[in-house]
């Protein structure tokens, strides 16, 4: 039988989300808070762009479990350059809170990467199996 | 590779435009003169006519006069007006001995353009120190309004004003030609007046304006207008001058207020006489330059400098820079940069531009001595002390381009007074102020010929070693990012150009000219610790292509419409292309730091340190801090050992070290401070208040802030 609680909570995910929707509130600050230096400049909107991309992206990550793991692989790799990417922006920004928010969605991925639940159709196949032959 | 160049790497990836791409937008050289002819359209003989008809009673009295001309120094010429005083006709003229205007010498007040007539750009306050000026705050801020963009039918505004402190009032200019009166503790507006001055781009692409000056009576007369006056010149060559406690314009001062300055533009008046440059005061007397454009025409209205009647705009002398007999073929040699005065000696140290047009000489073969020159002149006559040639047949637009600072310095165990004159070329020039001669050596060294047609270059030309140069005597080579970015592009460009070092003349090939006329220092000139003898000055290191175009191959690209970056040189036989040194991506195809920030102790000439100053910033993005940045505007110091300055293209202010250069506080403010801080005490507490313009040349970002900070209570 296949159910959700077997697979547990993925705090992972779940920090990466919360932090992405951080991130998005403050590239937006970032972009249209006037007097910052940086606001209405390509490299805020790139940001903005870039954290809402980080959203949409740990949403799935954190809904959407029944994804085939190669999909969950590569949105876990493009959510990893999207941090990466968005953390360099950040620093040359000087957007300090957003570097820093950055910082905390890679411990978030990490997390994830290693402590998060398996999702995906082929882990749901191996929990049959293993349910099967217990 | 590093931690920082693994940063710069990926920065300048992602960043492909970067500040080359700022520096490729740079159509005009980083100073307010050298050069910016697209768009510009020339006024039209009837307003030329207007301009002269303007101030007809006035011109009329003067014409009456027929002022008598008088020869002075090498080449120049003196002409007396009806408020004037005959030159003594002396070889060696006697220098008057006035003395300083008490009014100018509070330790309190920041009183002209560069905090004091000599220069110095110091303050006495100590309230602010190293110790404590990570505590500093904004004090008050007040927006002018005078500001443009350039997306309307007002060009873009530059705005480089020093606000004045004097007479417990801050004055400012702005851009606009208005003048805006403030509280000095508060901010808040006590008066204004506003001229009505067209908004239009006569000489310049920008609506540029440094301010104000401020003259007061030795005794005012309480209760009496105009006692004390402020001045504002404009594009169209006005010159205002009004109550400074009320700003009403003052009567008796040209006509209701208004002196038509191109009432004397009588020679070549292809366009009138921008004063940008608040004039110079000094025992009851203006001394006013001007501004125009030496890049379109070869033919041009000759430099002048003109003394005048600080109560009734009356003219005592204008000085003449350039020979008589050559203005049929060229002109300007103009003094666009403010000027510095020692008002124990009463001589007015003036710094003279390139003459006109700005790259090819071929139409001005003779000796011109007083043209790129720092001259010395007797303020009672007009006439010439002393001069010195700072560039020989200037085809380069080395524009002397700065006020040299004047202070005393302890030499071989005697006080010697000296000036400093900044250059574009990167030379400090130490000479002895009362004389001309240098303190440390000048050499004159051979320097390469010109294969263009008609074109004698100078055989030699003077060079400085010590103090040692603000920027390398050999270009910094290319930079092997931007050479990768480009696939190559920086190498083959550089290989099809000639660079034989400094003083490479202009070629039809094209010419590697490093520093070009955006190098070196520019107009904010340096400040000093007069009691250290410690000099500080900011500069830029910047390459530029100098490529001479034949005539005939000039109009075929005129009718290409392709404008951008080429100036005409009226009909000589080339006309002339300035280009950036840029890859394909925009990024500057030589190393870095763009610009520094260094301090020499004048007593030994040493340098003391040179470290790059600001951070470039382009799309939001800034790059990191070891590049510097290009700068414009200048650095004041206090006695307490704090160095204050805008300038850099990343829209903050700093504080700095004066020992040691570290950067100690800085603050975000709305656009590049194009300008020098004033730094006053008023009511017991220490301010420094910027003037936040903004330029095109560094970013297409533009303010009307003035903002004033102070310690907390």
């Amino acid at each position: 039988m296949m159910t959700s609680k077997v697979r547990g909570t993925a705090y992972g995910a779940w920090l990466l989300l919360a932090t992405s929707a951080i991130a998005l509130i403050l590239a937006a600050v970032a972009t249209f808070d006037e007097g910052n230096g940086i606001a209405h400049t390509p490299g805020t909107y790139l940001v903005l762009t870039s954290t809402a991309l980080l959203l949409l992206g740990s949403l799935l990550l954190a809904l959407a479990r029944g994804m085939p793991r190669w999909l969950g692989g590569l949105l876990a790799l493009l959510i990893l350059l999207d941090l990466l990417g968005t953390g360099l922006a950040a620093y040359l920004l000087q957007a300090e809170w957003l570097l820093g928010c950055m910082g905390v969605g890679l411990v978030a991925w990490l997390t994830h990467v290693i402590a998060d639940p398996a999702t995906g159709k082929r882990d749901q196949h191996m929990t049959q199996r293993q349910e099967a032959s217990s | 590779m590093t931690r920082q160049d693994a940063i710069a790497l990926v920065a300048s990836l992602l960043l492909a435009g970067s500040i080359g791409h700022v520096l490729a937008q740079e159509e005009p050289p980083a100073d307010e003169e050298g050069g910016q002819p697209q768009g510009i359209t020339e006024p039209q003989d009837g307003e030329a006519e207007q301009d002269d008809g303007g101030d007809t009673s006035q011109a009329d009295r003067d014409d009456s006069e027929a002022p008598s001309v008088t020869p002075t120094g090498p080449g120049g010429r003196v002409e007396t007006g009806s408020a004037g005083q005959s030159p003594s006709g002396a070889d060696q003229p006697e220098p008057p001995h006035q003395g300083p205007d008490t009014w100018m010498e509070s330790p309190d007040s920041w009183a002209t353009f560069n905090g004091d007539l000599r220069a110095q750009k110091y303050s006495p306050a100590e309230q602010i120190t190293p110790q404590n000026v990570g505590e500093l705050e904004q004090a008050w801020e007040y927006r002018t309004g005078d500001v443009a963009d350039g997306s309307d039918d007002v060009p873009m505004s530059v705005w480089s004003a020093t606000p004045l402190f004097v007479n417990d009032t801050l004055y400012l200019g702005t851009p606009f030609y208005r003048i805006i009166a403030l509280d000095p503790g508060s901010g808040e507006e006590k008066w204004t007046f506003d001229p009505g001055a067209p908004l239009e781009a006569l000489t310049q692409p920008n609506m540029k304006g440094r301010g104000v000056a401020y003259w007061q009576a030795d005794e005012p007369r309480a209760g009496e207008a105009c006692q004390k006056m402020v001045y504002i010149g404009t594009m169209d060559a006005k010159l205002y001058g009004v109550d400074a406690d009320t700003g009403e314009p003052c009567a008796d001062f040209g006509d209701d207020g208004m002196v038509d300055v191109n009432q004397w533009n009588t020679v070549n008046d292809k366009w009138p006489l921008s004063l940008f440059q608040p004039p110079t005061v000094y025992d009851d007397t203006l001394f006013l330059g001007w501004a125009g454009k030496d890049w379109t025409d070869a033919v041009a209205p000759p430099g002048t400098v003109f003394a005048l009647d600080a109560r009734t705009g009356e003219r005592k002398w204008t000085f003449h820079a350039l020979p008589e007999e050559v203005v049929d073929r060229t002109g300007t040699a103009n003094v666009w940069a403010s000027m510095s005065l020692d008002p124990e000696s009463g001589l007015l140290y003036i710094p003279i531009s390139s003459p006109s047009p700005n790259y090819y000489g071929g139409e001005r073969t003779e000796e011109l001595p007083l043209a790129t020159s720092v001259t010395a002149l007797n303020t009672e006559t007009g006439e010439v002390v002393w001069s010195r040639q700072l560039v020989h047949h200037d085809i380069w637009d080395y524009d002397t381009v700065a006020p040299p600072t004047l202070v005393d310095i302890d030499k071989d165990g005697e006080r010697v007074p000296a000036l400093v004159q900044p250059s574009k070329q990167g030379f400090l020039f130490v000479l002895n102020r009362e004389t001309g001669e240098p303190i440390y050596p000048i050499e004159e060294r051979e320097v390469p010929a010109s294969d263009a047609e008609g074109e004698q270059a100078a055989p030699t030309q003077p060079f400085v070693d010590v103090p040692e140069p603000t920027v390398p005597d050999e270009w910094p080579g290319i930079s092997k990012l931007a050479d990768i970015v480009g696939l190559g592009e920086c190498s083959r460009k550089a290989e099809g150009l000639r660079y034989e070092g400094r003083f490479t003349p202009p070629s039809v090939e094209g010419t590697l000219a490093y520093p070009p006329t955006t190098g070196g220092s520019q107009w904010g000139g340096g400040a000093v610790d007069p009691e250290s003898g410690v000099f500080v000055i900011n500069s830029n290191s910047v390459v530029q292509i100098y490529r001479l175009i034949p005539r005939d191959d000039y109009q075929q690209l005129e009718q290409s419409g392709e404008t951008g970056g080429y100036y005409e040189q009226g009909d000589t036989a080339y006309g002339f292309q300035l280009e950036t040194f840029l890859n394909w991506a925009g990024m500057p195809c030589w190393k870095p730091p763009y610009g520094t920030l260094a301090a020499y102790d004048l007593t030994t000439g040493e340098r003391l340190w040179n470290e790059p100053f600001g951070q470039v910033q382009k799309h939001g993005f800034y790059m990191p801090e070891s590049w510097g940045s290009v700068t414009i505007g200048a650095p004041v110091i206090t006695r307490s050992g704090l160095i204050f300055i805008g300038a850099s293209m990343d829209s903050r202010v700093r504080a700095l070290e004066l020992e040691s250069g570290e950067v100690l506080w800085k603050h975000l403010v709305d656009a590049p401070a194009v300008s020098m801080p004033a730094v006053y005490t008023f009511e017991g507490k220490q301010y420094v208040t910027f003037a936040v313009g903004g330029n095109s040349i560094l970013l297409p970002k533009v303010s009307d802030q003035v903002v004033s900070f102070a310690l907390p209570d």
